[in-house]
């Protein structure tokens, strides 16, 4: 197993290596079985590694500086003076930038940093404008969610599919709140937004990886991260709303985070006890119990869970970032005292530790 | 070695996208990449996930049960006697250190509890000012709270927390600079980025002493590493000032611009031929983007919404050089420096 260091060990989730994959392939006969052939020798042939994040993160914070400034200079110019002729540039510059990436004979970096660039500002342009032209926020997210929708597929480019997950899904916490009927559960928008989000955003992870990269060209986490960031910035708001609101959101997540145990206990052994779904369906009711009506808890524990499960370390820590954010943000709940959500986080932390003690003695046990 | 990803194609994590490009390059034929798919599909196994499951459940369980207490504190602390108050929080803060004393400062949890401590240290300097109004300013209690705070660290000998101990004396240095020097000083911000800079360069300094002399608990280089990305970054705050409006700088802000550059050459000398790092080439590199890109930025005023549109696309240009420029400092770094 790849060597792990540091402290907490045990929460990241071990990444074989290439070499330690192909080792294991040879050793457990699958290649045999499956007719595959590996060779070694042929991994120098390997593309150079990916930048590192800091590299990347240089990249992409001049992208939407530029991105930036190039909007402005669209807006103090004379060139666009309708609405209209706004929501046009913004959709040409769009296609133009798309096409740019597809076609362009020889990639570098500089032609990658000015699509990108000026495909951000080209959707930045197009939104604004279509919200103006059609003086609708329902239109402009609308357009928003298909637009980034469009572009998480056809626009091969990490930063721009983050940017894709996290604008569309933002977009659809508008749309589904400006769509709310009244008569029905006031806060049944917000819940939805954060099932709808999650249920999205787990799947760019669960589904297993195809051979061929497919749609998304091996960037589905992209997407994913770019989805999470809109769950968090959707689960916050949630806490101010009224009576009810996090309700539905947290059965939901109780529900999906039972459904990932059971999978997980599915994928570790081909009969699992009837004992151990049992275990898994009362922790997580439980854990709904004590944290009710808060879903951040249960969100920040499932998605460690799923991290975990499909040896993402990024979203392992992700997602205990994320708890401890909410945990503060929570203070600032003006809808329970104190007193009420003391009880909550010493509740739910008592029933983790509870959860624990099990989990070892079952271990113990056997 | 500089790089902070694996040269060799057999150490690199097996990621669903690097496996497709290994059957790209022919290393794999479609049969042997899906089953090298499954595998590393599979989830881990039972006792990783217990291992998981302990350190998950026991992290965030104590997380969850640690604040409750404290919003329940919270709760009450209206109601509490000021004996009451001090007394809570100094016996958290020596609970919590005795119990990082307990389990071993060689250990991680213990040294986490007694940093744990050292912010308590914190929380009970601010009772004691908000009980007795004592009429301290808030860069004294920074300043008791670093001298305080000091043995504790150097006992605890863990990296993280001697970050937080140098934003302590950040603290310190920003506030006293504020109530003290603030009105004497013909540039306010100045002198002080300067002081930061020294600060930062000379803790990253120490640090890397420290490493190269095999100081095990030293051993990270992360914590040099991000000393000395904040110590150009101060700078960037007289440097930009000078370039954007020169004819109004004072000789401070020009000595902060000659800082700056002086500091990026010698990072860009330093740790591309005698010590690769990337990080810090990263570092210095924006920072000179920062710079360049500045000189125009200062004709916007005339320039209006041509200005907006050059600079965008020279920042365009800018960074992408600048990663070029890194990409193949990095592969040939690890080649050997060459």
């Amino acid at each position: 197993m790849t060597r792990q260091r540091g402290p907490l060990v045990g929460l990241l989730p071990p990444v074989p290596t290439v070499g330690e994959v192909l080792v294991r392939l040879a050793a457990s006969g699958e290649l045999g079985e499956a007719g595959g052939i590996a060779d070694e020798r042929l991994l120098h042939r390997l593309p150079a590694p990916t930048m590192p994040w800091f590299v990347r993160l240089l990249a992409g914070f001049g992208a939407w500086v530029a991105a930036l400034l190039i909007t402005l200079s669209l807006a103090l110019g004379e060139l666009i003076t309708t609405e209209k002729g706004q929501t046009i540039t913004g959709l040409v510059l769009v296609a133009v930038t798309v096409g740019l990436r597809h076609t362009a004979p020889r990639r570098s970096e500089f032609l990658d940093q000015l699509t990108l660039a000026l495909c951000l500002a080209g959707q930045l342009l197009a939104i604004f404008g279509v919200g103006q032209v059609a003086d609708s926020t329902i239109v402009a997210a609308l357009v928003t969610v298909v637009l980034e929708a469009l572009l998480a597929v056809v626009y091969p480019d990490q930063v721009q599919r983050f940017v894709s997950g996290l604008a569309g899904g933002l977009a659809l916490g508008v749309l589904l709140d400006e769509l709310e009927q009244p008569g029905l559960l006031e806060a049944w928008s917000a819940d939805l937004t954060v099932l709808l989000l999650a249920g999205a955003a787990a799947t760019a992870w669960w589904l297993p990886e195809p051979p061929e990269a497919g749609w998304l060209g091996g960037d589905r986490r992209a997407v994913g991260y770019g989805l999470i960031g809109a769950l968090t910035l959707s689960l916050m708001p949630l806490l101010g709303l009224g009576e009810g609101a996090g309700a539905v959101a947290t059965v939901g997540l109780a529900v999906a985070v039972a459904w990932l145990g059971g999978a997980v206990l599915l994928r570790l052994r081909r009969r699992p006890g009837a004992g151990s779904f049992a275990g898994v369906v009362m922790g997580t009711a439980l854990l709904a119990v004590a944290t009710f009506p808060v879903p951040g808890i249960l969100a920040a524990l499932g998605f460690a869970l799923l991290g975990f499960a499909v040896r993402d370390r990024l979203l392992v820590v992700v997602s205990l970032l994320f708890l401890a954010v909410f945990t503060s943000w929570f203070y600032y709940d003006l809808e329970l005292t104190l007193l009420a959500k003391s009880g909550i986080l010493v509740a739910s932390g008592l029933v983790l530790l509870g959860l624990r003690a099990g989990v070892l003695r079952r271990g113990d046990d056997r | 070695m500089s790089s902070i990803v694996p040269r060799d194609p057999r150490d690199r994590a097996a990621t669903p996208r690097l496996l497709r490009e290994a059957a790209r390059c022919g290393a794999l034929d479609a049969a042997a990449l899906a089953a090298a798919l499954t595998q590393i599909e599979r989830v881990p196994d039972a006792a990783a996930w217990r291992r998981f499951l302990g350190d998950l459940l026991l992290l965030a369980g104590a997380v969850l049960v640690a604040a409750g207490t404290i919003f329940f504190v919270a709760y009450n602390w209206a109601d509490l006697h000021r004996f009451g108050r001090l007394g809570l929080v100094a016996a958290a803060t020596a609970a919590v250190a005795l119990g990082g004393w307990r389990l071993g400062l060689e250990r991680t949890p213990g040294q986490v509890l007694l940093g744990a401590g050292v912010v308590g240290i914190g929380g009970m300097l601010a009772v004691h000012g908000q009980e007795y109004q004592t009429g301290a300013d808030p860069w004294q209690l920074f300043a008791l709270w670093a001298v305080l705070a000091w043995p504790w660290v150097a006992a605890a000998r863990f990296a993280l927390l001697w970050l937080l101990w140098i934003g302590l004396v950040d603290t310190t240095l920003i506030l006293a600079w504020g109530e003290l020097l603030h009105p004497l000083a013909p540039a306010p911000d100045a002198p002080l980025m300067l002081l930061l800079f020294a600060v930062h360069g000379l803790a990253a300094g120490l640090w890397e002493a420290g490493r190269g002399r095999g100081i095990g608990w030293m051993g990270t280089p992360w914590v040099e590493r991000l000393l000395t990305a904040a110590a150009l970054g101060v700078l960037w705050v007289p440097a930009l000032t000078t370039v954007l409006a020169p004819q109004r700088a004072t000789g401070w802000e020009w000595t902060g611009l000659v800082a700056l550059l002086g500091a990026v050459a010698f990072v860009l000398w330093r740790y591309r031929w005698r010590a690769p790092d990337l990080f810090r080439l990263a570092a210095a590199v924006a920072s000179l983007v920062a710079v360049v890109t500045a000189v125009p930025v200062s004709w916007l005023e005339e320039m209006e919404a041509l200005g907006f549109l050059l600079v965008g696309l020279l920042l365009v240009a800018e960074v992408a050089v600048a990663v070029t420029w890194l990409r193949r400092a990095d592969a040939t770094m690890g080649q050997g420096g060459a």
